[in-house]
């Protein structure tokens, strides 16, 4: 794992600036202005895609910021749902990669 | 040409439509009646500009054809001469949901009660607009049949009020259940089937500046013997299906996102499946008490 998260920090992450989110309700829901398309959020996407508006960060930032967002996991499963989770939002132009 | 100009207030939008054909001329002042018409005046802003007309002497006249002319262009293919007025509604309709991108407009029906609007969304065919024509006939207020114009400002729902545009077995559906209505003329072989459009109550006409916010967003779902079941949904689901069925939530960005949210979040979001018109009014006055 520790050699996932040095490989994964030599990216870092950021949102588009054109993408916002916000809860209604009890649901999350992002918007990119890229492709205008708006979708659905679990709460830890919704936390980890503020994060990356306020600011950009690298693996191991996102990783400490997110662990609050998900007590019940391991750092190997948090690893796993941070990655899907950064996947999912990069395949829908939400965050972008770019390198350290 | 023999056109005498109609212009007239609709809602927000200030019209002006000019016609030869009789049939439209005689509907606008059927249908329309009660609305604010007035003279052209240099001062007088007017948002749209609609012709119908026969488009030259083939088309026009040897296969009866009629143009919708929207501020001078033509974005649709003629239509037959029997058509006129739906045409007229139908260029309306593209020209607000093409050119509007000051309000967030969501295909949707859209009736008000004790000061709250209850917003009927769904696929053309689902039953919205017959749901739509029944509550507005049983003391419900009509803001729009066809589109639900928010302000991005203040997220108020402002009344568009038009002719309500049934189809089909809705058109005998609400003439049974309303005998009070006043229907235009039938259409028949219209890409849409027959279509009929109802009278818009005076009361709806009169009161077409009093905004309201939305309480209520339903999807509702026209099933022959089906059982009035009210269903909760998502708020997330409800954006995005909304999302769908805006014209210009794309065009908006970030402002429809939030607008859409916001309407969302104050209102209570349902799925709706009825086959009786009786039951379903009877949920929805309860709902509004």
């Amino acid at each position: 794992m520790f050699l996932l998260v040095s490989l994964f920090n030599k990216v870092k992450l950021s949102a588009y600036k054109e993408v916002d989110c916000r809860k209604v309700g009890e649901s999350y829901l992002a918007y990119s202005n890229l492709n205008s398309e708006t979708i659905s959020l679990s709460y830890f996407a919704y936390c980890m895609l503020l994060s990356l508006i306020s600011r950009e960060m690298n693996m191991s930032d996102l990783m400490s910021s997110q662990a609050q967002y998900a007590k019940e996991l391991n750092s190997d499963e948090l690893l796993q749902v941070l990655e899907k989770t950064i996947n999912e939002l990069v395949i829908h132009g939400f965050i972008y990669k770019l390198p350290n | 040409m023999d056109s005498k100009g109609i212009l007239l207030q609709i809602g927000p939008f200030t019209v002006r439509l000019d016609s030869c054909i009789e049939v439209v001329n005689r509907s606008v002042h059927k249908l329309y009646e009660g609305y604010n018409f007035f003279e052209e005046k240099p001062d007088v802003f007017i948002d749209f500009y609609i012709r119908i007309d026969r488009p030259n002497f083939y088309r026009g006249y040897l296969r009866s054809q009629v143009q919708c002319y929207v501020d001078g262009i033509t974005p649709f293919k003629p239509l037959p001469i029997a058509q006129s007025y739906p045409f007229f509604e139908w260029g309306l309709n593209w020209i607000i949901a093409s050119h509007v991108h000051y309000y967030l407009l969501i295909h949707a029906a859209a009736v008000e009660k004790n000061g709250h609007v209850l917003v009927l969304c769904g696929e053309p065919g689902a039953g919205k607009s017959t749901l739509c024509a029944a509550l507005a006939s049983r003391g419900w207020r009509l803001f729009s049949d066809e589109m639900a114009v928010i302000d991005l400002k203040t997220n108020e729902v402002i009344p568009c009020v038009r002719p309500i545009s049934l189809k089909n077995k809705a058109i005998d559906l609400i003439g049974d259940f309303y005998p009070g209505a006043i229907f235009g003329e039938s259409f028949k072989d219209t890409a849409k089937g027959t279509l009929s459009h109802l009278k818009p109550s005076k009361e709806s006409v009169k009161r077409f500046e009093e905004r309201a916010f939305c309480k209520w967003v339903v999807f509702p779902q026209y099933r022959e013997g089906s059982e009035t079941c009210l269903t909760s949904i998502e708020k997330d689901k409800t954006v995005i299906e909304l999302a769908k069925n805006s014209f210009n939530y794309n065009a908006l960005g970030s402002l429809g996102f939030n607008s859409l949210c916001d309407m969302v979040e104050r209102s209570h979001c349902y799925e709706f499946e009825y086959s009786d018109l009786n039951e379903a009014i009877t949920l929805f006055d309860e709902l509004a008490c």
